[in-house]
């Protein structure tokens, strides 16, 4: 298989407009970005405006206090026994949050009818929300709705609130929050409202014994909050925080009531247990720079997590038939975990991570997520007599060759990085590129402070950064509680098919390159091949350097598919043609196009089943080392078969050898099943003529429309396969010399979108 | 000791990945051999890689030891020769690579 690269001419990009995209890569679960906090101004008085001279409005200043955080959320809906309550995360000083450096996400649990106040229902029609079948019922307007008086809802009344956890199997649904805005001003006496407007994607649990649900590809509903803030009523008054009640909204109706309470200046809590066996050494605090120490719990706090480290058990006795200087296996990590951790963990109530430390020896990895075992995540393990041997990295300075117990800082940061890993985060080698963060492998880092050409030089080990980078930093605190907590779902489980190989890549504008995506057809028949072509068009008003070639045979371009429920499948190459393909110059105004039959590749079928799709297509390419590119994609229905003839055709095509057989643009005549079951195919429009059918019957079925231009000659077929059958299902064929010849469809002329 | 040398030697450089099952889906489209470490890159279209970045050796005439994404070692039997290798993983998927010639 060649490797195409940017060959031909080494001259660098005319232009390489840089737009920084964000995170590079679409985790496979629902994560809110970054949004700016707008200013409501339909009742603002603009300074300066005329207004007519007898009359002066008094206006109110609105000075909500909107602070970063965790905010306990409690939701009732409406005529509802089922309430729901959790948390939503005001992040404020998010580097990836854009102008305003805002992201906030949220997390609902589901929670059982209780005995308790009896709350004063709202005035209005009643609403089934979430607890059955909806109520046809006449909504309140907005304004009626805010101004109903309603109880405040209240959690059981319990010590000073802190960042509440619960029980995963709870667990209902996540929150991406698309717009905080909030009034400047507001004539008095209207009162401040809040709006919030999030896209709730309802979680499905995971079957009994597995651990990974599944979020809907796209939102199940958008809810609007409006809120007030009001005086926090006990024991909310005891954080010192805002309060907010208010109602939520679906569209113009009415929900249910809502509360909001900050509850912490954390976003998410945990505890971090360690054990450390008898010969090993425990990683200890160590300087910060600024006469301060930094630990787990620190490194954790710049994060924006809560951590309580319990040091808890030393000189834990070494396990029957372990060598404690030896590499440990997973399993024995394990078991050892599971006999000397507090027993009382309960992860349904604590976010708790355990951390073994042995000594272990040169060469075993310095540390470990090993707990890909049973419960998910729920333990890792650092090696203190591991260390810094410089055939690893010549940047080890003067960590080279010792061991991690004498390299305080190094050996803080490996531990934290088996940390991180069972709180469901990656290398970033993988997700972003190689820095000077916890998630990237030790020796990398090493080599990023490697020197000047390195990108950030430095020291090891004492420039190391004891902290996550932006990429770590925005899946901690606001990925889906399920996707990060230990218990949660298992390890890279989140991570997508078809996402690139993020080297800071950077995403075109459309003003500079656009790629149009078009289908044959927006609904096909099941086991018909769509039609794909895309073009990818110079915008800008001068020369850009990008490939020459971008069909996915030439491996700079990538196709993924992915179902109603968010499963991608790639589209790959069947054949590799990539020699000719180069980097070259395209002229403003320019194209280049590619086109494909999206059916079958090595992953299996694209459309397995009927239902919607979405098919993405992204060109990628290195310009000067950067990675550059452009992606778009089209929606697509797959029809269900309405007919005995489209169940059958559907059961003919859809059959691997068919599918080679398309990848390879047909003509592939030494596959004798695919010819034997496209004859079949190409046969099943003339009994229905013969029998004298109606119009649309003796045309065939719909997967025919796919494959006007790929039937097998008949005569060709004949003359290989003398005794072929024509009927893949077993029967003999019907016709004889005389059966017609394969439909020719007018695909061609279909005006594409 | 100096067959393994010799045999680190041998893998140092850049590395395809021949194998189009899915049960190599896995494995990085290009893989990295430095001295004692390595580098997986993904190719178009495929998503989590257990070998992304980390350490290796060879132990022996035909045994290689990764750590792998959660920084696990994992160890693997090989098949080594000038311009190809493969291994086979522990649920039988044999894998493949080959030697990119146009990179040192």
């Amino acid at each position: 298989m060649c490797k195409c690269s940017e060959t031909g001419s080494e001259a660098g990009s005319m232009k390489t407009p840089v737009t920084f995209a964000g995170p590079t890569m679409k985790p496979l679960v629902p994560l809110s970005r970054q949004v700016p906090f707008g200013e409501d101004g339909a009742e603002d008085q603009t300074p300066g405006s005329i207004s007519p001279p007898a009359t002066i409005t008094p206006v109110t200043p609105c000075k909500l206090d909107f602070r970063e955080g965790c905010y306990q959320i409690n939701f009732k809906p409406t005529a509802s026994l089922v309430t729901f309550e959790g948390t939503l995360r005001v992040d404020r000083s998010a580097p990836d949050g854009g102008a305003d450096q805002l992201i906030v996400s949220g997390d609902l649990y589901s929670r059982l009818p209780v005995i308790g106040p009896i709350t004063t229902p709202p005035v209005g029609p009643a609403d089934g929300d979430e607890a059955g079948e909806p109520i046809a019922a006449a909504s309140m307007s907005i304004a009626g709705a805010l101004s109903t008086v309603d109880a405040a809802i209240v959690a059981n009344p319990i010590l000073k609130p802190t960042i509440p956890i619960f029980a995963r199997a709870r667990y209902h649904s996540y929150l991406k929050v698309t717009s905080v805005s909030a009034p400047v001003l507001v004539p008095s006496p209207t009162k401040c409202v809040l709006t919030i407007i999030a896209e709730q994607f309802n979680y499905t649990q995971p079957p009994v014994g597995q651990f990974k649900g599944s979020f809907p590809n796209a939102p199940s509903r958008t809810v609007t909050l409006k809120l007030f803030k009001v005086p926090a009523p006990f024991p909310f008054s005891l954080t010192g925080g805002p309060f907010y009640e208010g109602r939520l909204f679906e569209g113009a109706v009415d929900k249910g009531a809502v509360t909001l309470a900050w509850v912490s200046k954390f976003f998410r809590r945990a505890t971090l247990e360690i054990d450390t066996l008898v010969g090993a050494v425990r990683p200890v605090p160590v300087p910060d720079g600024s006469g301060g120490t930094d630990f787990f719990d620190k490194v954790f706090a710049r994060t924006g997590w809560q951590l309580a480290v319990v040091q808890d058990q030393l000189n834990v006795p070494v396990p029957g038939g372990v060598v404690p200087t030896n590499c440990w296996s997973s399993a024995d990590l394990h078991a050892l975990m599971t006999a000397v951790r507090n027993p009382a963990t309960n992860l349904d109530t604590d976010w708790r991570v355990h951390m073994i430390v042995v000594p272990a020896k040169l060469g075993c990895g310095r540390g470990v997520m090993y707990d890909q075992i049973g419960v998910p995540r729920e333990g890792c393990a650092s090696f203190s007599d591991d260390g810094y041997p410089t055939s690893d990295s010549s940047n080890f300075g003067l960590a080279a060759n010792k061991k991690q117990r004498d390299v305080p800082r190094a050996f803080l940061r490996s531990a934290t990085h088996e940390l991180t890993h069972t709180l469901n985060q990656i290398h970033q080698e993988q997700e972003t590129s190689a820095d000077n963060s916890i998630m990237t492998t030790t020796p990398s880092v090493a080599d990023v402070l490697g020197g000047p050409a390195t990108g950030e030089p430095g020291v090891f080990p004492d420039q190391i950064k004891l902290a996550h980078n932006t990429t770590v930093r925005h899946h901690l605190n606001h990925m889906p509680d399920p996707v990060i907590r230990p218990g949660g779902w298992p390890f890279a489980s989140w991570f997508p098919t078809g996402a690139p190989q993020a080297a800071d890549r950077h995403d075109f504008a459309a003003s500079e390159l656009s790629l149009e995506v078009t289908a044959g057809e927006g609904r096909v028949a099941l086991g018909q091949p769509l039609d794909l072509s895309w073009t990818m068009t110079n915008t800008s008003g001068v020369p850009l350097r990008v490939p020459n070639d971008i069909s996915t045979e030439a491996l700079f371009a990538s196709i993924t598919v992915t179902d109603g429920e968010g499963r991608e499948r790639p589209v790959r190459p069947f054949a590799i043609v990539c020699e000719h393909a180069k980097i070259g110059e395209l002229e403003p105004g320019k194209s280049v196009s590619a086109s494909t039959k999206v059916f079958w590749s090595t992953a299996g079928f694209a459309f397995e089943r009927p239902g919607r799709y979405r098919v993405d297509v992204a060109v990628m390419w290195s310009a000067q080392g950067v990675s550059v590119g452009v992606q778009a994609g089209v929606d697509v229905f797959v029809d269900y078969p309405s007919s005995d003839a489209d169940n059958h055709a559907a059961g003919l095509v859809m059959h691997p050898d068919v599918g080679k057989w398309v990848a390879l643009g047909g003509g592939a005549y030494h596959l004798g099943e695919a010819c034997s079951r496209l004859l079949s195919l190409s046969e099943t429009a003339a009994p229905a003529r013969a029998l004298g059918v109606g119009v649309r019957d003796a045309a065939g079925p719909r997967v025919l429309d796919g494959f006007a231009d790929l039937l097998p000659d008949r005569n060709k077929v004949a003359r290989l396969y003398p005794g072929l059958s024509t009927d893949a299902g077993g029967r003999a064929a019907r016709t004889s010399a005389a059966a017609p010849p394969a439909r020719k469809r007018a695909r061609k002329s279909r005006a594409r979108k | 000791m100096a067959n393994t040398q010799k045999q680190a030697r041998d893998v140092i450089g850049t590395w395809t990945k021949a194998t189009a099952a899915p049960c190599a889906d896995k494995y990085p489209a290009t893989l990295a051999f430095s001295t004692s470490t390595y580098r997986g890159a993904r190719g178009p279209g495929q998503g989590m890689v257990w070998w992304d970045a980390g350490i290796y050796r060879l132990e022996g005439a035909g045994t290689i030891v990764i750590a792998t994404a959660t920084d696990e070692l994992v160890t693997y039997p090989i098949s080594l020769q000038t311009d190809q290798f493969e291994i086979t993983d522990a649920e039988g998927c044999r894998v493949t690579y080959r030697r990119d010639t146009r990179t040192p």
